[in-house]
């Protein structure tokens, strides 16, 4: 007969009965055995598991001093080396969910062991720890804990036996914003026609892509007194000195490369080119200063229109790019230029 | 506009003495076919082989598949290649079903698919269900790629058409009729919702798009097609640098599932009204007039209720997908979409797409291109030696791809059941 998966339960001073809100500031203790919900969650788990210890945090404590306290936390649950960690639930209250994501995430990453909890959606834990953590959907309310313990006990259960995950809906935890292929009873064109035949006589309808915003940039300030400024070339167009010494990917880019234009009139197409696979390099490559316009910057130069061309430019191949990529080399190339005290920049686009 | 499609449903393919069909069972005379296409110049080597499914086999640098059809009485099939400049989509075409012509070839820039006719990339895939008469070509040193890739399709055409026909004179299987008629003498209720289909092409540049009559699609504004004309080979796959689960093979174009989904329902469910063809231009002017011309056209001409969207590629032609969607809305023509998700190898991305309009609120996943594939070894690679720089071999031995790697797994027409799913 399989042994019993020793759970640990997590929960916060006023379910750990230590008292309400002035009680918050009681640092992380642990008890032998369940207690308040713990009661619940050992009736439901039955003879599949047993609840080994509870530990008790207060709120204020956890997210005052909150490495502090997740250090020990740690602690005491290596102390117990159980086999599932289950916190909360802790319905819509903030400083608790954010206290359970945390503490199961350190169970996860830290000590290896399985962890679950439940949140209600708007609860604030949720957007921080969905991804990480498995998080059961639950009332706003303590009222809905018969419900949120059962769901919790029957995802930790799983978890602890290392079964296949199933989909949200049919475990009954928050979507983590991870997408997995699968397969579709119908083909992808029959699904389009039949929901787009409910939307028209107004029936509901799944969306399988849900609508994301983008991010709005606002400009910058015009630049004062451009004569004086520093102006860098910057472009997504994949133009590198002919080798690729930085290995710049040619499409879904994770790096950019900064070379120098020290000395250099113009870019010559002997030792530049474009590695972009998702445009027609021809005219680049015979002329690589149509991506990036040293030859013009030079003359503006001259003329005292702008201060000084920036003596380097900067460049990755923007086709197929994970915007999250794209998003962190923006914003490293942002900051150099910044500290090389760069007061412009002309982004060439293609 | 009525077509009957003859269909011949084909279960196995023999190489023989003789090109012809007897019991669903396709004999081919290999050298015969292989001097039809000898003929091009634009070739240094060709080799044919016949694979099934269920073979241990992988062919690389698979750049189209093709469904091989014929015309057999009135009009013409495949104009501006094989067939001359007339009008397709009625009359009469055979149809070998079950079987599938590959083109491949490599050159500088070209980016092949991988097709497992056996194990778990076969799964995802309809194309590992077909028997393929596999063309694999070299070309004559000093020729360009434009011209390789006219000489590849050249081949795939005449291949098709010199298998199809065997049927001449045989009885299909089944005849299935397409038949919408002009606007404003359908006999169909009125009480059904007209519904419309707009298909979005790729047009980027050389190697990165399909051809319309033989022509490329970088100069049009969006027009009226009937969906007739898509089965008779208006449209075909040239998109031979593009990473394949982006793109439409000629086999999905020409049995367009969105199509054969609204001629099914019509009459019955929803009454079909026509296809709108437009491109994806890459300039956003140019993107916004596209989209308002073809959302005029749905609603004003065609006067339809509903939209299904699709179309072809990665990046921008999600503007077109979006702006399209847009201007069908705002004239109150309700819109589906489908489209492919790019969500990074672990489906954490955030961006499906670089372009949402928040009139989408029905758009149709077709999977995660990103999504890693584990693939067993195999006893046969057949296709080359090397393919696109990012598809490293060796490759009889297990390998880990990118799904979109696989030939129609992703299905931005939707000839796929794979979609992606929140975990």
């Amino acid at each position: 007969m399989e042994s019993k998966v020793r759970v640990v339960h997590y929960i916060n001073q006023f379910f750990g009965q230590v008292g309400g809100e002035e009680k918050a500031d009681t640092p992380p203790f642990s008890i032998g055995g369940p207690i308040g919900p713990g009661l619940l969650l050992k009736s439901l788990l039955g003879d599949k598991g047993e609840v080994t210890a509870t530990i008790i945090c207060g709120d204020n404590y956890f997210n005052d001093k909150i490495e502090k306290a997740k250090k020990e936390v740690h602690d005491l649950i290596s102390t117990f080396n159980p086999d599932l960690i289950v916190a909360g639930p802790a319905f819509n209250a903030g400083r608790y969910g954010i206290a359970c994501g945390e503490v199961c995430k350190l169970a996860k990453e830290e000590l290896d062991i399985e962890a679950v909890t439940g949140m209600y959606p708007e609860n604030p834990g949720v957007e921080l720890f969905k991804r990480e953590v498995y998080i059961i959907e639950t009332g706003p309310s303590a009222r809905a804990m018969a419900e949120a313990m059962a769901g919790i006990v029957r995802l930790g259960l799983k978890l602890a036996s290392k079964d296949p995950m199933g989909r949200p809906h049919e475990e009954g935890y928050i979507p983590r914003g991870i997408k997995r292929n699968t397969v579709a009873k119908d083909l992808a064109s029959e699904r389009a026609v039949r929901t787009l035949l409910a939307k028209i006589k107004g029936e509901p309808f799944i969306t399988e892509i849900k609508n994301t915003s983008f991010d709005q940039v606002p400009p910058a300030p015009p630049i004062e007194g451009l004569s004086k400024a520093i102006i860098a070339l910057v472009t997504e167009g994949g133009l590198i000195p002919k080798g690729n010494p930085d290995h710049i990917e040619s499409h879904r880019a994770t790096k950019y490369g900064r070379y120098s234009l020290e000395g250099l009139n113009r870019l010559d197409p002997e030792e530049f080119e474009s590695i972009h696979r998702g445009y027609d390099t021809t005219f680049v490559n015979e002329d690589p200063n149509r991506l990036i316009p040293v030859d013009v910057m030079r003359d503006l130069e001259k003329e005292g229109a702008i201060g000084k061309l920036y003596s380097y430019f900067y460049t990755t191949t923007g086709v197929a790019t994970f915007v999250e990529n794209s998003r962190k080399i923006g914003k490293a190339i942002a900051k150099e230029l910044k500290e090389y005290g760069v007061t412009g920049v002309i982004l060439t686009s293609t | 506009m009525k077509l009957e499609l003859g269909i011949f449903n084909i279960k196995n393919i023999i190489s023989g003495e003789r090109t012809f069909i007897q019991d669903q069972t396709l004999f081919i005379n290999l050298n015969e076919l292989r001097q039809i296409i000898a003929a091009d110049r634009r070739f240094s080597r060709i080799e044919i082989e016949v694979v099934h499914p269920g073979d241990s086999i992988r062919i690389i640098n698979v750049l189209d598949v093709i469904e091989p059809r014929i015309k057999v009485e009135g009009g013409e099939a495949f104009p501006g290649w094989v067939g001359k400049m007339g009008v397709v989509g009625m009359g009469k075409t055979n149809t070998l079903k079950g079987i599938g012509v590959i083109e491949v070839g490599l050159m500088k820039d070209f980016y092949g698919a991988l097709l497992d006719m056996n194990g778990a990339g076969a799964e995802l895939t309809y194309y590992s269900k077909l028997h393929h008469i596999v063309l694999m070509t070299e070309p004559t040193p000093g020729i360009n790629q434009a011209e390789y890739s006219n000489a590849l399709k050249m081949a795939g055409l005449r291949a098709a058409t010199h298998l199809a026909k065997t049927t001449i004179s045989l009885q299909p299987n089944e005849l299935r009729v397409y038949e919408i008629p002009p606007l404003n003498r359908s006999s169909v209720s009125t009480g059904l919702p007209r519904i419309a289909y707009l298909y979005i092409t790729e047009c980027h540049e050389t190697l990165k798009e399909p051809f319309i009559y033989g022509d490329n699609p970088r100069r049009y504004f969006p027009t009226i097609f009937h969906p007739n004309e898509f089965m008779d080979g208006a449209m075909v796959s040239c998109t031979y640098d593009y990473s394949p689960g982006l793109k439409n093979f000629t086999y999905s174009i020409m049995n367009n599932p969105v199509i054969e989904s609204l001629y099914e329902k019509h009459g019955k469910e929803l009454n079909f009204v026509g296809v709108v063809l437009a491109n994806a231009p890459l300039v956003l002017k140019d993107k916004k007039r596209s989209a308002l011309i073809a959302a005029k056209l749905i609603k004003f001409v065609l006067g339809a209720d509903g939209v299904v969207i699709t179309k072809e590629g990665g990046g921008h032609p999600d503007i077109d997908l979006m702006e399209c969607c847009e201007q069908c809305e705002l004239l109150g023509v309700k819109s589906s979409l489908l489209n492919s998700e790019m969500l990074s190898p672990d489906g954490t991305g955030t961006y499906s797409m670089i372009a949402f309009s928040k009139f989408a609120n029905c758009v149709i996943s077709v999977g995660n291109v990103d999504e890693m594939v584990n693939l067993p070894s195999v006893e046969r690679v057949i296709g080359g030696k090397t393919m696109a720089i990012d598809i490293q071999g060796p490759f009889d031995g297990p390998m880990r791809i990118p799904i979109r790697i696989i030939p129609n797994a992703i299905s931005q027409v939707g000839l796929t059941k794979i979609t992606a799913e929140e975990f």
